[in-house]
């Protein structure tokens, strides 16, 4: 399992400064894929439709400059939805037109729009002709996407981006021990619940005790993020030692209504997704650059070598970036270990 | 005789002064170069961790956390101690100079205490841009460098010895080469001629300017005594009384009619094939355990110790039973080829080892390894045999022990050094190689005629075990002295000494305990061999000698590693020099009287099976009962084996018939 590299990391990466996710795939690559850069060098173009839910962000820019460094010839097209994954039939329209060589989406609910659920894709409604790879999708097992990480069986394949509970648990231990772990969640978020579960199955082995808390509804059953400062006093109350921000999507939306109350409160906090790094006190991420180096390596395969994406596993990264957030740290009056200032990076403002 | 025993020590203590003043000249210049490098080397590996931990340091403060709110500090000054063993303690201060965070060894003082306890200090300040916040210092203990020195002369000293060992064995070897056989056999004649010594010597084959002089000394020499001889009978054929007088006044001052008894010089050119060769399997001694550990998978359900335990279990027992059935395979292929091909086959033994990744692949190679080991001792052994008569075979049979022992001594410590240095696979592959030199060598020394035995030590038969065996004084002194004392050797020196030590010493520290047996073999036995001739002393020297060697076993409980293994190793060594040579000879005295129609051959055979045994079941015991119970149990119940052994062997004898030892003193004091 990728995620269980992590404590290799800290004894590899000592003195390196911040953890560098790029050079385990990145040899690989060049091994596998060196004899066809040359076949390459005077072909037209690729063609790579790219959707992404919020516009570009690192990913993309790990995935270009990676087939860049390759000398891959590239031609992409980027499509946004704009936070609104009911646009993706319409982008979809674009893309039969233009018959790419490769689509490419980003996160779960475009992901899902373009490629369908395994079983219930559908050649009218989704692509399933064309090549496809995914990126930002956290649980593609979870989600219904694919069923087996190993091998899709599908004419797709794809990354995550998501850190395995472990290491992240292990992170929080080795800043500041704990034995009661808090959370606040989404119930209404299928990937969030599937964490929460996931995190609490590891409290026996690791010697934890989880105390996760979900945002009430209201009537209509949607979340209330309202009640965030309470919930986050309550834990404390309980005896929580740390918080931990889920990749939940409606958390993300609201940290503001949870992450200053727990700085006042003192109470140290942790992120396993980059977007709230600077709401945590420590966070353990895949870099989105990286990520997109990654899904760039399985394009390379595809475009170059003509594997099938149903031959190629989907995979998350196998290192990962721990960040200390100095200025929270200063706040909560909680300083890391003197040993992790070797392998983490440090947010100064 | 003397005179060629002159001319070899002339030859060999000129040699071996050139090359002694020539080592010690550079053993003392690599002492004294190593302490003006590893002396400053120290220091700057101090200095380097503490510019690297005050780095770190510099940076979290750079990050706005001040010196006095490090977060577990400990842990970094921790590992930095882990890493390097000759640090006493590691300390970080703040600006005033006041220890803010510490980490010091259990046995030293910390930063306080430094110059009262002879520890050197080196500092790395903690920096930003324009400002001092603190530093870390680092505290090397004097003694280190003294270690290290020490350890330096320890290695030079051995290889100084090792060095003077082989070069022994090659000066002998130079001997048995052609052109210095001529010169041997020249001077020899010359130096019995000069003292008027006029027997004929041994033929051997002539070729040069050297050779013709060999040839007209030998001429002139039997001219010389068939004048003699016809003068004798001119003088007895007249009767002349006087004449008659003279000549044989003439005789005896002359030896004009004796001959000379000397073994055949060929006999030494088997000595540093087996010198060779038995060098390689005594380097793989100190890091063979450990080095079956490292590639022992316990999911297979046994004990770490009895994986080890397995291939030398294996080694030893494929040495015992093969040894009876590949004499006569030797003597059919010829002692000479026989020895060469088990050179070679060892050679892939050693070479398959190094390379072996699981257990199975190591006891594989092993086995083969230990074919090829057997062959040679069988060849060899059988070379010697079949050019000896009764006469000299204990001379002839010394000549490869001693080559055996001096391989004992100088392997161990010698493979140490070589696992040290380029690791455990580098020192097998040396061991191949060096093998493959005992091929060579015995292919350009040993002579390709056979020559017929002059009397064959036929292979043991089953009947003649149970026969021997039979009689409760031969059962008490095999059984309950022979196979305890090899059980001792191998399972306790050979296997679990190596194996513990490894947890905390180099290769080359268990090399040192190891040759510490060869050592102590190679001086005590031919002291002792003389002194234990005197026949009523052999019974008490071989029970006292096995009991010395169990009482050997406190010593692991008294005094720290290495040296209660060492002290063990040494005194095993000592007590096994006072009790091997009268157990041999009892073997033959006791075995004549009660067993006067079994040939000495049968009865010795039987004895060397019994003993080989032991050294199969020695490893298997000590890891069963560690397995089973503890490591202080197996070496308590080695200890009660034996104790009860020797003591059952005093109580066989005390209550043998009085002309069994009557019969062995007069036996003895014969000789």
């Amino acid at each position: 399992m990728a995620g269980a590299r992590f404590p290799e990391d800290r004894l590899g990466n000592r003195g390196l400064g911040p953890v560098i996710s790029r050079r385990s795939f990145l040899g690989t690559a060049a091994v596998l894929a060196a004899p066809a850069v040359v076949r390459a060098q005077d072909q037209k173009p690729f063609k790579i439709f790219q959707i992404t839910y919020r516009g570009e962000t690192d990913v993309e820019r790990g995935f270009r400059d990676y087939l860049e460094q390759r000398g891959v010839p590239v031609e992409i097209i980027h499509r946004s939805a704009g936070l609104d994954p009911s646009r993706v039939p319409q982008i979809l329209e674009e893309v039969r037109a233009e018959a790419p060589d490769l689509v490419y989406t980003w996160g779960t609910p475009v992901t899902l729009a373009t490629f369908g659920r395994e079983g219930e894709a559908d050649p009218e409604q989704h692509i399933t002709d064309i090549p496809g790879v995914f990126t930002m999708v956290s649980a593609p097992v979870g989600s219904g996407l694919v069923t087996d990480n190993a091998s899709s069986g599908r004419n797709i394949t794809g990354t995550s981006h998501v850190v395995p509970p472990e290491p992240q648990i292990r992170a929080m231990q080795a800043y500041q021990p704990f034995e009661r772990l808090g959370i606040i969640y989404t119930p209404t978020e299928q990937n969030a619940v599937a964490i929460v579960d996931a995190v609490g199955e590891l409290q026996d082995e690791m010697g934890f005790v989880l105390d996760a808390r979900p945002f009430p509804l209201d009537d209509e059953g949607w979340p209330d993020a309202q009640g965030g400062p309470e919930l986050v006093e309550a834990l404390v109350e309980a005896g929580a030692e740390w918080l931990y921000f889920l990749p939940d999507t409606f958390l993300s939306q609201h940290i503001q209504q949870v992450a200053p109350q727990a700085t006042a409160l003192r109470l140290p906090t942790f992120s396993a997704v980059e977007l709230l790094q600077t709401d945590a006190l420590l966070s353990l991420i895949s870099r989105y650059y990286s990520l997109g180096q990654l899904v760039a390596y399985k394009a390379e395969q595809i475009l170059l070598e003509g594997r099938r994406p149903a031959n190629i596993p989907v995979e998350t990264l196998e290192r990962f970036a721990l960040i200390i957030n100095m200025p929270i740290a200063k706040a909560i009056d909680l300083y890391p270990p003197l040993s992790m200032l070797s392998y983490a990076s440090v947010l100064t403002e | 005789m003397n005179a060629l025993r002159r001319f070899d020590v002339a030859i060999a203590a000129m040699a071996l002064a050139v090359l002694v003043a020539g080592l010690a000249g550079i053993s003392w210049h690599t002492v004294r170069s190593a302490e003006t490098v590893l002396v400053p080397a120290l220091d700057r590996k101090a200095q380097s961790v503490a510019r690297s931990v005050a780095g770190l340091s510099a940076l979290a403060v750079g990050y706005g956390i001040p010196v006095a709110q490090f977060v577990r500090a400990e842990e970094v000054l921790r590992e930095s101690l882990d890493d390097n063993q000759d640090f006493a303690f590691a300390a970080i201060l703040d600006v005033d100079g006041t220890v803010f965070a510490e980490v010091t060894r259990e046995a030293t003082g910390g930063y306080a205490t430094a110059e009262a306890d002879g520890i050197t200090i080196s500092t790395a300040t903690i920096q930003t841009a324009d400002e001092v916040h603190g530093s870390v210092v680092i505290g090397t203990p004097r003694t280190v460098a003294e270690r290290l020195v020490r350890d330096v002369w320890i290695d030079v000293a051995i290889l100084l010895l090792v060095a003077v060992l082989i070069a022994f064995e090659l000066t002998a070897f130079a001997f048995t080469l052609p052109s210095a056989q001529l010169l041997r056999g020249l001077t020899q004649r010359l130096h019995a001629l000069r003292r008027g010594d006029m027997r004929p010597h041994p033929q051997m084959a002539t070729a040069g300017p050297m050779g013709a002089e060999i040839e007209a000394a030998d001429a002139e020499i039997n001219r010389v005594r068939a004048e003699h001889q016809a003068l004798q009978a001119a003088a007895d054929g007249c009767g002349d009384a006087g004449v008659q007088r003279d000549l044989k006044t003439l005789s005896r001052t002359h030896r004009l009619q004796e001959t000379r008894d000397s073994p055949p010089v060929s006999l030494a050119a088997v000595r540093a094939p087996v010198f060779l060769f038995f060098f390689a399997e005594e380097m793989t001694r100190p890091f063979l355990p450990a080095f079956i550990a490292n590639r022992a998978d316990p999911d297979i359900g046994l004990s770490v110790e009895l994986i080890v335990a397995l291939p030398i279990i294996v080694f030893m027992a494929i040495v015992a039973i093969s040894q009876p059935f590949l004499n006569g395979l030797s003597e059919r292929v010829g002692r000479a080829r026989s020895l060469r091909t088990g050179a070679l086959i060892a050679a892939f033994g050693f070479l398959g080892t190094g390379f072996a990744e699981t257990v199975a692949d190591i006891t594989a190679f092993r086995a083969l390894t230990a074919v090829g080991l057997a062959v040679v001792f069988v060849s060899a052994q059988g070379f010697v045999v079949d050019r000896t008569g009764a006469g000299q075979r204990a001379r002839g049979i010394g000549i490869f022990v001693s080559a055996i022992m001096a391989a004992m001594l100088c392997g161990p410590p010698i493979g140490g050094i070589v696992a040290d240095r380029l690791g455990d696979m580098a020192a097998f592959t040396v061991s191949a190689g060096i093998a493959v030199v005992a091929y060579v060598c015995a292919w350009v020394a040993l002579p390709r005629g056979e020559v017929a035995r002059e009397s064959g030590a036929r292979a043991v038969r089953v009947s003649d075990i149970f026969r021997v065996l039979a009689r409760p004084v031969m059962l008490a002194l095999l059984v309950g002295t022979a196979m305890p004392a090899k059980m001792l050797l191998i399972g306790v020196c050979f296997y679990f000494i190596p194996l513990v030590l490894a947890q905390g010493f180099e290769p080359a520290a268990i090399g040192r305990v190891l040759m510490l047996y060869g050592l102590a073999m190679l001086i005590i036995v031919p002291a002792v061999s003389r002194w234990s001739d005197q026949a009523r002393l052999r019974m008490p020297f071989v029970v006292m000698g096995n009991l010395a060697s169990a009482l050997a076993l406190l010593h692991l409980y008294i005094w720290p590693e290495p040296w209660g293994a060492a002290l063990l190793v040494l005194q095993i060594g000592i007590a096994q020099g006072v009790s091997t040579t009268p157990q041999s000879a009892l073997v033959g005295e006791i075995g004549r009287r009660v067993l006067p129609d079994l040939s000495e051959g049968g009865i010795y055979g039987v004895f060397r099976l019994v003993e080989r045994l032991g050294t199969a079941v020695g490893p298997l015991f000590v890891g069963l009962i560690w397995t089973l119970l503890s490591a202080d149990a197996a070496l308590a119940a080695m200890a009660a084996v034996i104790t009860l052994g020797a003591l059952g062997f005093a109580l066989a004898w005390w209550r043998a018939p009085v002309s069994l030892k009557t019969g062995s003193a007069t036996a003895g004091s014969v000789q």
